[in-house]
This record gives structure tokens, C-alpha cells and sequence, in this order.
């Protein structure tokens, strides 16, 4: 991917990491939470006009710190995917890494502006594929009536520019989607001054490559529950 | 034997027996002598008693007592005014006078030109004397410590009272004059709003003319123990009005759940590649999507803020503040009480 085709993506992370570095103040208001989390996490693959479909649990953690209206965020998840019911799709081992930077401009925090970065990987017998998905896109968390209540829907775009090793050993060695969309929504209940933290979430993406269905479709759900703690002021 | 001699041996004993004893028994011997001296003298052998008198000065300690002392001296200058000894009785009176210039002589006893010998030669003897209650409470805001001066030779007097165990800021004084004797109150005060400290202290007169000559008095002021009031008891739960009352139902909340409940359940329908196949409508999303619902119709009644009741936080307001004022008035009162404690004076060495 040439530096031009990145561009976008690169202005977005540089401009939310340079606002968290020159941005905060001292008196701002800082908090560290960390949380356990089980899901169960789907892959549909339409690929050659063949479709199949893998799923299972897959754990990890977040651990997410916040200064002022800078939020950073790191995630990790490890699973196994197996194929459906009757499917002949093969099993695979898969994780996720992902970094998300936030910059909440009002001060009530229900809007923000995120810019993330994943790497996700799955291994099978068949060999090894590797996904480096960089997104922005904005996030909406109004509080529910009390201010340990909070919901969040968020929608994020992933530039057609990214780059997916395909399994090793195949003569292609890599594509490029043309559309490639997440969203995802979720609650979280903790209170504002610490204290455990709860909460729910349902994760979307989409990535569709030239030639539709008779080249590749690709889908990614997961759906999970996470459990922690917040510590801050 | 005599009962002089037994009542002599008895003393003795006595004073084998319990030294403290002593003192008084060389006292009352002294006193015995002297009212013999006198008894001489009323039986007009003048000569033999003013010899008697003369013993008995002679014999007496520094530390006998003061008055036996210049009574001895007024009747001994009486005695060798009447022997025409006039030189020995002016010796005597000035004598007396530095001893004692409050002493006078009792115009009943003596002859008018005796009285008038004793008073010529107190008014040309410089002398001076103080004479304070021995032991006294004094309120220093509204009582004075009364002094009483006494000189021989008519002067200003310096009277000073400085404290000599502790910062010397603090003294008082005055400056009167005086013909004979003179009594003045002696403000135990610094300013009007500051007593004087607890501690000792030195009483000193001292004349004008010749400043040598000063007496002095160390006092002990003690500052004694006043009755405080207590301060109120803190102000029972119960008579506070609740300050808030829960407000109306945050409407909002349900509409904010429902809508980000009904996009989480809306995501894979919208996004979903219709070309991939299988079910738009997924269980998990549906499933998320209620529960931010449902958490949403929560916080519509967990989330009613409480509302201030303006007219319950004023009066609880005014509770507290008049349960303040009456404690910082009894705080004050305390204050004052302690500042103008009644101060106990007592004298720690005659001078």
C-alpha cells in the first residue's frame, strides 16, 4: 500500500495522537479500567462462490485508559473457530489485537471520534492468514438516565487500501477489499469514581473484494460480555 | 524555783521537744521583756527602763518581729527625750521611721513635744514602705489591687509593678506623691481588653528625691479557674427537613435505549451482504439490543435526579447557623470569662 493510498488513515491516527500528547491539562480528569471478557465470535466466508461459515468462543481482555477527552484502548481475544452444524469448512484457531484511540469532544462524553487498529489472524491446516484493518469512524454514548448507565453504537469505515495475506502458499499472497465496514453496539454499566464494570456488546464487520460474491465476501460477528474494574478520578 | 524559771525549763522542753518551737518562744520572751521595759518606765524609773529598752534592742534578731521592734524604738526615743537625750532620741525616732514610716506614735501615750520631735524627724528621714493585702483575688476588670505607700520624708513616689519570672513586657505603675502615707488602686490591667499574666512579680516604691531608697514586694499572681459554659450539643437528625426529593422520570433515557438498542439489533440487517446469504436477523444483535433497551427503561427511573427543596435547605441553612451563632457566643463568653479570670495575689516576701 502506497504512503498517497494511506494517507487518510494515517492523518487520523496522527491527529488524535498528536491532541493526546499537547492536549491534556493537569487537572483533567484521569481513569484506568481493565475487563475480562467471553464471546462467541462467527466468521462467513463467501469465497469462489463457496460459502462457510466458522464460530466459537473466543476470550480476551480490554484494558482502556483515559486522560481528559483522550481515551486509548487495547484489546486482545484468542479462540478457536469451528465450521456450523453439517458445514465442511475447516476448523481454525484465531486472535485479534486491537488499539483504539478516542477523542471525546464534549464534555459529557457521549460523542466520540475513534481511530482504530486491528490485526487478526487465523491458523488451519490449510496454512495462515493475517488481517492488519486500520479504521476511524465515530461513536455515539448517551447515558442512560444515570450516570452509571451508558449505551454506545459506533460505526467505523476501513479503507479500501488495507492489505489481507491470503493463506500461505497460495500464488495470489494477498487482496484488497473494495468496501470495508464495522459497527458495533453495546452497555456498559460502571460508576463514574471506580468500581466494578459490567457490560455487553455486539460486534459487525464487513469486508467485500472485487468481484462479489464469485471472488470473496467477508464477514465478522462477535457477540460477548465483559466484567472489570475502573480505578480513576 | 521560781515560776519564771519553770515556766522557762517548760519552754526549753518545748522546744526540744518541737523545734518549729522556737521562734515563737524567743518572741514571746521578747515581748515579755519589753512589756516589763514599759512597766519600768511607767514607774517612772525612766533611766532604768530606758536601759532595759536599750538591752532588748540590742538583743533582738534581724528577723524579730518589725512591730515589737519600733515600738521598742518609740518608747526608747520617748525615754531619752524625757532623760534630755534629745541626739539619741532623734537616733531612735529615724530609727523607727526607716523601720516602719506607717508607725506613729499614739497621741493618748505620748506628749504633744515628743509626737512633735518623732514627726520633725520623719519628715527629714527619707524612707518608704509599701503595704499590700497578703493574700487577695482580685477581678482585674473590675477591681483594683490596692497599695498602700508610706515614707518618712514627703516625696514623689515611683510605684512599679514588673514581672520577673517571664517576658518583662506587661508592667504597671504609677507616680503619686506623698505627704505621710497614701493608699492608691493599682489597675491589674495592661490594656483595657489585657490582664495581667499569671506569674510573679515585683512591687517596688521608689522615692524621688533619693532613689536609693525603695521597698519592694514579690507577688505571686495567680490566674484562678473560671466556670465555663458549655458548648450547645450538635443538632439532632430529626429536626432537619429532607433538602431533595426525587425528580420526574428521565424520559430520555428509554428513548436513548430504545434507539441505540434498535440500531444494535438493526446493524447486521443494514450491513449484512445480502450476496453472502444466511440470516440478516441475528439473535446475538437482537439480543445486546435489549439488554441496552431494558437498561435504558432503568435508568428512566434510576436515573431521577434528585431536586434541591430550596425552602427545607434554607431552613436547615438557618438551623445550622443559629446553632453557630449560640455556640460562637458561647464560645466568646467563654473566652472573655477566661481572659478576665479572677487573679489570686499573694505576697511571697515582705519587705
Amino acid at each position: 500500500m502506497s504512503l498517497r493510498a494511506r494517507g487518510p488513515v494515517v492523518f487520523v491516527h496522527v491527529a488524535l495522537l498528536l491532541g493526546a500528547v499537547v492536549a491534556p491539562a493537569p487537572a483533567q480528569k484521569l481513569s484506568f479500567s481493565a475487563a475480562a471478557s467471553a464471546s462467541w465470535a462467527k466468521n462467513s466466508v463467501m469465497l469462489l462462490g463457496y460459502r462457510e461459515a466458522v464460530e466459537g468462543p473466543w476470550v480476551g481482555g480490554a484494558a482502556e485508559g483515559k486522560l481528559g477527552p483522550f481515551v486509548l484502548r487495547l484489546e486482545a481475544f484468542r479462540g478457536t473457530l469451528k465450521p456450523q452444524t453439517g458445514g465442511s469448512a475447516l476448523e481454525r484457531d484465531g486472535g485479534e489485537v486491537r488499539g483504539t484511540i478516542r477523542l471525546e469532544p464534549v464534555a459529557a462524553g457521549w460523542l466520540g471520534l475513534e481511530s482504530g487498529y486491528a490485526v487478526r489472524a487465523f491458523s488451519s491446516a490449510a496454512g495462515y492468514q493475517r488481517w492488519t484493518i486500520p479504521t476511524f469512524g465515530v461513536r455515539v454514548s448517551p447515558r442512560l438516565g444515570h450516570r452509571a448507565l451508558r449505551g454506545y453504537l459506533s460505526g467505523h469505515y476501513a479503507p479500501p487500501l488495507a492489505q489481507k495475506s491470503l493463506f500461505a502458499g497460495q500464488s495470489s499472497g494477498g487482496a484488497i477489499w473494495n468496501l470495508g465496514l464495522m459497527a458495533e453496539a453495546g452497555l456498559v454499566i460502571a460508576p463514574v469514581r471506580g468500581g466494578p464494570l459490567l457490560g455487553i456488546r455486539y460486534h459487525f464487520e464487513r469486508f467485500d473484494f472485487p468481484n462479489g460474491a464469485a471472488g470473496r465476501l467477508d464477514q465478522f460477528e462477535q457477540v460477548a460480555v465483559f466484567g472489570g474494574f475502573r480505578v480513576g478520578r | 524555783m521560781g515560776a519564771r524559771t519553770a515556766v522557762a525549763i517548760a519552754g526549753v522542753v518545748l522546744a526540744l521537744a518541737n523545734p518549729q518551737l522556737l521562734p515563737a518562744i524567743r518572741q514571746q520572751d521578747f515581748e515579755v521583756r519589753l512589756e516589763r521595759a514599759l512597766a519600768v518606765l511607767d514607774s517612772t524609773e525612766t533611766e532604768r527602763g530606758a536601759q532595759l529598752l536599750r538591752a532588748l534592742l540590742a538583743s533582738l534578731p534581724p528577723d524579730a518581729p518589725q512591730a515589737l521592734r519600733v515600738r521598742a524604738q518609740l518608747h526608747l526615743g520617748a525615754a531619752n527625750w524625757a532623760l534630755g537625750l534629745k541626739d539619741s532620741a532623734a537616733v531612735q525616732f529615724r530609727d523607727m521611721v526607716r523601720a516602719n514610716p506607717f508607725a506613729v506614735p499614739d497621741p493618748e501615750l505620748f506628749n504633744p513635744e515628743i509626737v512633735a520631735a518623732w514627726r520633725a524627724v520623719k519628715r527629714a528621714t527619707p524612707a518608704v514602705a509599701l503595704l499590700v493585702a497578703s493574700d487577695t483575688t482580685i477581678k482585674p476588670d473590675a477591681e483594683p489591687y490596692l497599695v498602700a505607700v508610706g515614707v518618712g520624708r514627703p516625696d514623689e513616689v515611683t510605684v512599679r509593678l514588673a514581672r520577673t519570672d517571664g517576658p518583662s513586657a506587661g508592667a504597671v505603675g504609677t507616680r503619686i506623691r506623698v505627704d505621710s502615707t497614701a493608699s492608691f488602686a493599682l489597675a491589674l490591667r495592661i490594656t483595657d481588653s489585657l490582664p495581667l499574666a499569671p506569674g510573679r512579680y515585683q512591687l517596688t516604691a521608689r522615692l524621688a528625691l533619693s532613689p536609693r531608697d525603695s521597698a519592694s514586694v514579690s507577688l505571686q499572681v495567680t490566674s484562678l479557674p473560671v466556670d465555663t459554659l458549655p458548648h450547645e450539643t450538635p443538632l439532632d437528625a430529626s429536626l432537619f427537613r429532607p433538602e431533595s426529593r426525587k425528580g420526574s422520570p428521565v424520559a430520555g433515557s428509554a428513548i436513548a435505549g430504545l434507539a441505540i438498542g434498535a440500531a444494535a439489533a438493526a446493524i447486521p440487517v443494514v450491513l449484512h451482504n445480502s450476496q453472502l446469504g444466511g440470516n440478516k436477523v441475528q439473535i446475538a444483535a437482537i439480543s445486546v439490543g435489549a439488554g441496552i433497551s431494558v437498561a435504558g427503561f432503568a435508568g428512566v427511573f434510576v436515573g431521577r435526579r434528585l431536586v434541591p427543596i430550596t425552602e427545607n435547605v434554607t431552613y436547615n441553612r438557618s438551623l445550622i447557623d443559629q446553632w453557630e451563632a449560640r455556640n460562637g457566643a458561647i464560645a466568646a463568653r467563654n473566652e472573655l470569662a477566661r481572659r478576665w479570670a479572677p487573679l489570686r495575689v499573694q505576697v511571697l516576701r515582705n519587705p
